[in-house]
């Protein structure tokens, strides 16, 4: 199909689930240009907005039928980066696919700086072919955007649909400025919520605790690495901002949600097309995609989002509202299902840990005794490509 | 807390949903007022032509506490009412904005409310962040807890009771005639007149309506109120045939023999007749037959060529067609009651479910036919008429005697018979006696115990009759006529027949025979036959005596 070997060329009949993928950049801009990272392993998409927020999109090279990178020299992190509109691709895929019932084979093709980067789409009758000039590569600068693996406080894995229903509430109901709240007790009972400051005042989202959807939630002392209960972390976040993950949770089946010291929150998203949960969205198209699929390794999509907590003017009220209402109403809140057994993991000492500490509500009496054993084998997971899964 | 509630049926969550929605279509604040009965939420648009009410029963709710002694914050929305008995009854109100209201209440993706709970602090307990506002908690099937706390905005509740005064100026007319006149009614008409008289004695807000029950027997043009009940069914399929959504208004026209639901808009044109909006409009007819029941009153005095020929108003379209979709939320069938007066008058419709009361209260367009009921006013004395007309849909001929006995009684009184509109058509005056009479045969199909009221040309009053009214006739078609002159012949009611051209005799028993052959394609015959019987000797009688 192609006359020469290009730099890199990949072809796929799995625009569907391309599309799916490529529309959760869509809230990062569709006007502006994203960076396309390729290399051998797959390809990237990476976009930043006014350094507060990040994304990187992954799609593996499984997704292709065949996929060919020729790096000029031999290194194995050999990569080529280029610039285009996402909004561009998109276009163009939503031409293509009129006819549901034909399969439409899609060809991307790039050879290097200066030439553009191009797409064919053929299906039975009609062969499109796609030309996007590529001029700028904007370097990636991902400066302050990157987690602090040492420093991180809070762990949390949950299901995509669950966090989506969430942000799908809290745009509803005209949310302006969110909390996240998550407190682990030595009970086992894991809270995580959302607190939505807006026009209704402060209004709040419980996501179910229960292990089948809430799978991991644990808070650590920021310092010590210890793992804490009872000591809750709250994040600060304009919502507009965090709102920009809503489409991505809505294809992802799982979602890791890491917060470190610094305000960072990291948002890993995994949308594996043979999880058994998916959401009816995903559903559908994830049997079109197993049937055509060849190929059983690969991953899914991997998205890795970074958001910049919002600087809090007036930390002390901001938080204590937000506490309150959580404490309040705490106690009437009972998960289905109560583990029986208390952790295996012994309780850890909180101490002096936590510097949002809120003063009123005592909540330090009610924090544990320290632990001897600890966490320290405890390695925060890098910010690479998600191996968490 | 002062109040906590929570609904835990599905069933329910959905009626509560569709109640909020409706609400928040008609204004940014919907006002609640809870009481210990239970809850009452309403709105009225911001031109207040339009207002929807529901009565929320304190059964509807799984829980329902109501402590409003206890409040500390907020108290501007205490108060305390006096109703007719004097008992003092404490209620809480508070407006909160009904947009934010909506979308709580909205049912989730994918997902079902299990519980909803409700609560206003505002006690002595009650901190700071939580007072003045409704703390809504959700629970859903997929295990989320949701909370929302929307700012409340407590104060005084004013009750709006065209309701109450509506069902008392309905009692006082239909109901009092009613004793005097010994008429035999359907008794589920009765039935009404028992709940309504009921529910004027125990509501909260009845204060002001003790005295007016003793009102002067007679009765004045401003008295006018006509009543209708049907199947809610009726209003929908209106609401669904009729393009609502390309009308601004409707406009209800009911007559003794058809009930017709009009939606149009008007045309509206440039000074060049150049047309920005084409008029259009779209009716349904229904026979009064399919009413539950209807009660008009005529005023018996008015110049016959002068009258309206049906009893109609005017309305906006909008809040008929949320109010008849919310309505349709029940899932079995419900009856929607309706009172409206004379055009310009608010109409009000109501539909009652065991533990809900809809209410819809619309300004009704006073352009028109007003002036025709002003006009005559002090002379005539309008008998209004009851009509009770109970026929059920899907066994219409079930009890037809019940309605004969009205239609007697306003033959006794009439030495001369009431100049009906129909009179026009017909110079002489037999005629015109003959019309009355065919006023009352109309219900041929049994249905209708129309009754006539005669009418003084003098200008007494005459006392309440019931009878059929009059104006509606001439719309109806020729045919209409036909039918009853022939039966009042047959009854030998009226000597005056003889003067009557051949000729229109003729034309009448032709047309009459159409009727009947359409009739009896409808109807079941037998059924027909049992009901004039009864009807034509009970006229005679009245007439002559």
């Amino acid at each position: 199909m192609l006359d020469q070997s290009p730099l890199f060329s990949a072809s796929t009949v799995h625009l569907e689930h391309i599309t799916t993928a490529l529309n959760c950049l869509r809230p990062f801009g569709t006007k502006d240009d994203v960076l396309i990272i390729i290399d051998k392993d797959g390809l990237s998409f990476a976009r930043e907005n006014n350094r507060v927020i990040s994304i990187q999109l992954y799609l593996s090279k499984e997704l292709f039928i065949c996929y060919r990178y020729n790096a000029q020299d031999d290194n194995p992190d050999a990569h080529t980066k280029v610039c285009l509109k996402i909004n561009h691709i998109l276009d163009s895929v939503s031409v293509v696919s009129r006819d549901k019932d034909d399969i439409v084979e899609c060809t991307l093709s790039y050879d290097g700086e200066g030439s553009p980067f191009v797409l064919i789409f053929e299906d039975s009758v009609i062969t499109e072919k796609v030309e996007y000039s590529t001029y700028l590569v904007k370097e990636w600068d991902a400066t302050g955007l990157e987690l602090d693996t040492n420093a991180v406080t809070s762990e949390c894995i949950m299901k995509g649909d669950v966090l989506y229903g969430a942000l799908q509430d809290l745009k509803e109901i005209g949310c302006k400025e969110c909390y996240t709240y998550a407190k682990s007790s030595k009970s086992g009972k894991r809270v995580f919520a959302l607190i939505s400051r807006s026009q209704l005042g402060l209004s709040k989202i419980m996501l179910p605790g229960e292990r089948s959807i809430l799978e991991k939630l644990e808070v650590y002392d920021a310092t010590s690495h210890e793992q804490v209960y009872d000591v809750p972390v709250l994040g600060y976040f304009d919502f507009s901002t965090l709102d920009k993950i809503r489409p991505s949770a809505k294809t992802a089946s799982k979602v890791m949600l890491r917060k470190d010291a610094h305000g960072l929150l990291s948002i890993n998203m995994l949308s594996q097309t043979d999880d058994v949960i998916l959401t009816d969205a995903r559903r559908s198209r994830s049997t079109n995609w197993e049937r055509a699929s060849s190929s059983n390794d690969y991953p899914g999509i991997v998205i890795d989002i970074s958001i910049v907590e919002k600087v809090r003017i007036d930390e002390a009220d901001d938080d204590s509202e937000a506490r309150f209402l959580m404490e309040s109403s705490e106690d009437s809140v009972k998960p289905a299902y109560y583990p029986t057994s208390v952790p295996s993991r012994p309780p850890v000492l909180t101490a002096t840990s936590h510097t949002e500490e809120s003063l009123l509500f005592g909540r330090q009496q009610r924090s544990t005794e320290p632990d001897a054993g600890g966490d320290e084998d405890y390695i925060p997971a890098t910010n690479d490509i998600p191996l968490f899964f | 807390m002062i109040f906590e509630a929570s609904i835990s049926s599905f069933e329910s969550h959905n009626i509560w949903r569709r109640v909020v929605q409706n609400l928040s279509y008609l204004n940014e604040d919907i006002k609640l007022t809870i009481t210990h009965r239970g809850l009452i939420i309403w709105a009225m648009n911001s031109t207040e032509t339009s207002m929807s009410q529901a009565h929320f029963a304190r059964s509807f709710f799984d829980q329902f506490h109501f402590r409003p002694e206890e409040t500390v914050f907020g108290e501007d929305g205490l108060q305390q009412v006096q109703d007719g008995s004097l008992t003092v009854h404490k209620l809480y109100s508070f407006s909160v904005h009904g947009k934010h209201l909506a979308i709580l209440f909205r049912k989730p993706e994918n997902d079902n409310i299990t519980l909803l709970h409700l609560a206003i602090d505002n006690t002595t307990n009650c901190p700071e962040a939580l007072a003045n506002r409704l703390q809504i908690k959700i629970h859903t099937e997929n295990l989320m807890v949701k909370e929302y706390a929307p700012h409340i905005v407590p104060q005084k509740y004013d009750p709006i009771v065209i309701e109450l005064r509506y069902k008392r100026r309905f009692l006082d007319v239909y109901c009092s005639s009613r004793e005097n006149n010994e008429e035999q009614l359907d008794p589920r008409l009765l039935e009404i007149f028992g709940k309504l008289q009921r529910e004027l004695e125990t509501s909260y807000f009845n204060s002001d309506f003790s005295s007016t029950s003793k009102r002067a027997r007679t009765l004045r043009p401003e008295d006018e109120i006509n009543y209708l009940c049907c199947n809610r069914q009726l209003l929908k399929n209106f609401i669904d045939s009729c393009s609502t959504s390309n009308t601004e208004e409707a406009k209800l026209e009911v007559s003794i023999a058809k009930l017709s639901l009009t939606a149009f808009t008007k045309g509206v044109y440039t000074k060049n007749n150049d047309v920005l909006r084409n008029a259009m409009r779209a009716t349904n007819v229904v026979a009064t037959n399919d009413l539950e029941h209807y009660c008009l009153f005529t005023n018996s005095q008015d110049e016959p060529t002068k009258r309206p020929l049906a009893k109609g108003v005017t309305f906006g379209m909008k809040g008929l067609k949320n109010f008849v979709n919310t309505a349709t939320m029940w899932k079995d069938e419900k009856d929607v009651n309706i009172w409206f007066c004379r055009p310009g008058e608010p109409i009000l419709m109501e539909v009652e479910g065991t533990d809900l009361r809809l209410e819809l209260v619309q300004v009704t367009d006073s352009c028109g036919t007003a002036s025709v009921t002003d006009g005559k006013i002090d002379i005539a004395r309008s008998s209004p008429l009851k009509d009770a007309a109970s026929v059920k849909l899907a066994s219409p001929r079930k009890s037809p005697l019940k309605y004969k006995g009205p239609s007697r009684l306003g033959l006794t009184n009439n030495g001369t018979p009431s100049p009906v509109k129909p009179k026009s058509l017909f110079s002489t005056t037999e005629d015109d006696s003959m019309q009355e009479k065919v006023a009352w045969k109309n219900p041929i199909r049994g249905k209708r115990p129309t009754t006539e009221n005669p009418i003084y040309d003098t200008g007494f009053n005459v006392d309440v009759r019931s009878d059929t009214y009059s104006k509606a006739q001439r719309t109806r078609t020729t045919v209409a006529w036909g039918n009853s002159s022939l039966e009042l012949l047959d009854n030998n009611n009226q000597p005056n027949l003889d003067q009557r051209d051949l000729l229109k005799q003729e034309k009448k028993r032709f047309l009459r025979d159409l009727k009947r052959q359409e009739e009896s394609r409808k109807h079941d015959q037998s059924s027909l036959e049992d009901q004039f019987g009864p009807t034509q000797k009970d006229k005679p009688k009245g007439l002559f005596d």
